[in-house]
């Protein structure tokens, strides 16, 4: 290679990296300043401990809080007031007021009114919101989140948080279009997942049963559904599972029949997608009162598994993991409502992202100088690849949507530790290989080649560890598994890259025993 | 460091390791029966107790809640560990959280102080709730139990690897080194009470993957000097003595940029102060994870491995004997 096509080679790969780590990590206001471009980093989604958590507190029908009671008894001096302090009694530790006819539910007379009765119905009523809790925690760990938090407060209430899963750019309110997406992913969540009440399955014309439209006539509902499963069936006896599917980009439910499950989809779907007995072709899963989700029956089921076809992925979740909790029978004992939901700062700290971004770029600094040190020219051609590496592990992440937490990062620094490692490991081949007495281009050959197996073997490692990492554990350290492929991958690739530039560049090179630092001890001999 | 010999120092390494997990065992014993966990567990797993203050910044600024509810804190003896805020169209909110352990009373009047000053500072538009308890153990089982088989599924790998790749007795270090490395980690986690969170599970995984890089690069240099005639003349414990000596810096090279990068966040905690220390558990809890994996990886690993080579030579030795017979050995040995 001439000293031309060297110099091009090695100008554009220079300015396509720096171009690329610009792009990458830095964001700025856009002449006008109106818009602004937000660098790739800022558009990854972090953990809640770096972009804070969406929460609300679910109080079951029946259960006020200490605030309502009180400003309604404060505050209005009617009847309200009145009605309020007559139907309510105080739940041990005073943060939470039970309608005295839930309380009467747990009788055994039907009516708790006695201390002892009271004392009996309030620890009953406990245990049923504790139950209630462990579902939803259940719901939650199924629905994949990075992190999430199911508490009982004071007994009586449950506090649900869920991670924001902001990216810097829209926690910071830089980009509020993906802010209030993410918010409503986040809200969605909590929707979804703490829906109260028994799966249903209903037609709005077909059915074997008239309860469920009874219900809905006497609450007044436009639409009336019919029960389309046989009164001799239990809804729980014919699901096995309901699971999040996900293939080259479209996303669905994949629900898991029983034999009877199968029998029986097999026997309604055929009179569903039987034009002229039913207008109506669709088989709808209510959770309670509440249509979730529903499946176009064109044709007769006949096999044990059928897919219902979603928008996106967290709606294909959500739906997934609280169909797979109510199919299985684990409904909510109670429905539960909630104020509004609540986004957090995170708990570490409000700065705790860009302060961790500012480390990452300190770390960075910290090898590439000190690379630069050790290696002289050699140096810099690898600050150039660590920079080239740090563009290319941000903008994977980013593509491929993993969630950056702090484990995430440490994964990071790790992955960058590895491919430094590695090079550095193959530098120092060279070194001995040039001292030995061999020229540039002999050494930099057999460097690569005696160092090959041990940088193979530990990238081998690391990505089989990464992929069970990434298969087998929920939440951080799953989202920690991806990042380690990511960076596995991305090291091996440019150490390789490393290689290459190592040709394009020595090639210029006069003095073919001295380069880069590297002197070969016995270079006299030759000359 | 050049004259250091590991393999002579085994029982040393297993006494220090031993006397690190007893009292991390100990620790944390005595900790699970007077707070009720053996760990610090973080808010993610374990149930803390809070404070919620609701205003109107209409009404109040948040500097002047935050400033009014750590003077109500003070008054009444409890301290919180965090808080988080937030701001809704209609309220602002201070969550503070508190540790189990924290008086219920002192925070029902401090919760009672807050909503007074609160209200009369807003015009009767605040609001404090003291929630006595929040239970979050729904949250601990899952996370835990797969990082768990995540953790030991790796292992275990990893011991089919190196036992396939390198030597039988190199993956049993390596797996003892992996056991060894965790039991110190845990307990070093219930010496130093760092609080447990879901980032700190996650660096557990971290730990194990520090300790199965440092194996490799410290094998792949064994299995390399070995080969060569001059190792082959050295008696089993001054070759393992002799390839970790030259396998320390690149280990500690990898670690050490890693430590760097765990450190510089911890002095930048340090710096920044109050919006940033939720990185520093994580930080310092990396900084554990570093320490022993360079002390389990390049100090315990190769001693316990000096120890299964020597065996393995011995056996081989033996095998030879039994073979070629004792006379042909001796003569091809010298």
């Amino acid at each position: 290679m001439g000293k031309i096509k060297s110099a091009v080679i090695t100008a554009i790969v220079a300015l396509a990296t720096l171009a690329l780590f610009l792009f990458g990590v830095v964001s700025c206001a856009l002449p006008g300043g109106v818009n602004r471009y937000n660098s790739i980093l800022a558009g990854i989604h972090l953990g809640s401990e770096l972009s804070g958590d969406a929460y609300a507190v679910l109080l079951p029908d029946g259960v006020i809080s200490a605030e309502e009671y009180e400003f309604t008894v404060a505050e209005d001096s009617g009847d309200k007031a009145a009605e309020y302090r007559e139907d309510y009694t105080a739940a041990p530790g005073g943060a939470y007021y039970v309608k005295n006819t839930v309380l009467d539910g747990y009788a055994e007379d039907g009516s708790a009114d006695t201390a002892a009765e009271r004392t009996a119905a309030f620890d009953a009523l406990e245990k049923d919101v504790q139950a209630d809790a462990s579902i939803l925690a259940k719901r939650f760990a199924d629905r994949n989140l990075t992190s999430y938090s199911v508490g009982v407060l004071d007994g009586f209430a449950i506090r649900v948080a869920v991670p924001t899963n902001f990216s810097y750019a829209s926690y910071s309110g830089s980009d509020t279009t993906s802010r209030s997406s993410d918010l409503n992913v986040a809200s969605a969540a909590i929707s979804y997942l703490t829906l109260g009440g028994e799966l249903t399955l209903r037609n709005n014309e077909y059915g074997t049963r008239d309860e469920v439209s009874a219900a809905q006539q006497a609450a007044g509902s436009s639409t009336v559904t019919r029960n389309i499963i046989s009164a001799s069936l239990n809804v729980e006896d014919l699901f096995e599972s309901a699971s999040y599917y996900a293939m080259g980009g479209s996303y669905a439910v994949k629900v898991n029949l029983t034999e009877a499950g199968a029998e029986e989809l097999s026997r309604v779907s055929a009179i569903i997608a039987d034009t002229e007995q039913v207008s109506d072709q669709s088989i709808k899963f209510y959770v309670g009162e509440t249509s979730v989700i529903q499946l176009t029956c064109d044709t007769q089921l006949t096999e044990s598994s059928f897919y219902i076809g979603v928008n996106d992925a967290a709606t294909a979740r959500n739906y997934a993991s609280l169909l797979n909790s109510v199919a299985t029978g684990n409904p909510l004992a109670f429905e539960y409502s909630y104020g509004e939901v609540i986004y957090t700062t995170t708990a570490g700290g409000a700065n705790t992202a860009m302060f961790l971004a500012i480390a990452a770029l300190i770390a960075l600094v910290v090898v590439m100088a000190f690379s630069v040190a050790c290696y002289k020219k050699l140096g810099l051609m690898f600050s150039l690849m660590a920079l080239l590496f740090s563009s290319l592990m941000i903008a994977i992440v980013y593509l491929v949507g993993t969630t950056l937490t702090i484990a995430g990062v440490f994964t990071s620094f790790m992955c960058l530790a590895l491919f430094a490692g590695s090079n550095f490991f193959s530098f120092e081949q060279i070194r001995k290989e040039s001292k030995a007495g061999r020229t540039i281009q002999a050494s930099v050959k057999l460097g690569y080649k005696k160092t090959l197996t041990g940088i193979l073997d530990t990238h081998i490692v690391l990505l089989i560890i990464s992929i069970i990492l990434a298969l087998v554990c929920t939440g951080e350290a799953a989202a920690c598994g991806m990042i380690l492929l990511i960076g596995t991958l991305a090291s091996y690739i440019l150490h390789w890259f490393t290689r290459f530039m190592w040709y394009v560049t020595m090639t210029p090179a006069r003095d073919k025993y001295k380069f880069c630092g590297f002197k070969r001890e016995a270079i006299e001999d030759y000359e | 460091m050049n004259k250091l010999r590991l393999s002579s120092k085994m029982h040393l390494f297993i006494i220090i390791s031993c006397i690190v997990v007893a009292v991390g065992l100990a620790m944390g014993l005595v900790f699970h029966f007077t707070s009720g966990s053996f760990f610090n567990w973080g808010g993610d797993y374990a149930s803390y107790r809070s404070v919620e203050v609701k205003y109107s910044v209409h009404e109040i600024s948040t500097d002047e809640v935050l400033e009014l509810s750590d003077k109500a804190f003070a008054d009444n003896g409890v301290e919180y560990y965090t808080f988080v805020t937030s701001g809704m169209s209609t309220e602002s909110r201070v969550e503070y959280r508190f540790t189990a352990s924290q008086s219920v009373e002192g925070l029902q009047k401090a919760a009672e102080a807050i909503n007074a000053k609160v209200s009369i500072e807003a015009d009767k538009t605040g609001f404090a709730t003291a929630y006595a308890d929040l239970s979050s153990v729904f949250n601990s089982n899952r996370d835990i139990m797969y990082a768990g088989i995540a953790v030991a599924a790796a292992v275990v790998f990893q011991f089919i690897y190196f036992a396939i790749r390198y030597k039988l007795t190199m993956a049993l270090a390596a797996f003892i080194g992996d056991v060894h490395n965790l039991a110190l980690f845990y307990a070093l986690l219930a010496i130093t009470r760092v609080q447990v969170s879901s980032s700190v599970i996650a660096l557990s995984v971290f730990a194990v993957l520090l300790t199965m890089i440092g194996c490799g690069v410290l094998f792949e240099k064994m299995r390399k000097n070995f080969r060569t005639d001059e190792y082959k003349a050295m008696p089993s414990f001054d070759q393992v003595d002799s390839a970790s000596r030259e396998g320390f810096l690149s280990v500690t090279i990898i670690y050490g940029f890693i430590a760097a990068a765990a450190i510089i966040m911890l002095v930048l905690t340090a710096i920044a102060g109050g919006t940033v220390f939720g990185l520093f558990m994580p930080c310092l809890c990396a900084v554990i994870a570093l320490a022993v994996s360079e002390y389990g990886t390049m100090f315990f690993v190769p001693s316990v491995y000096s120890r299964l080579k020597l065996r393995a030579d011995k056996y081989a030795a033996g095998r030879a004997v039994k073979y070629v017979g004792a006379a042909k050995a001796a003569k091809s040995a010298d």
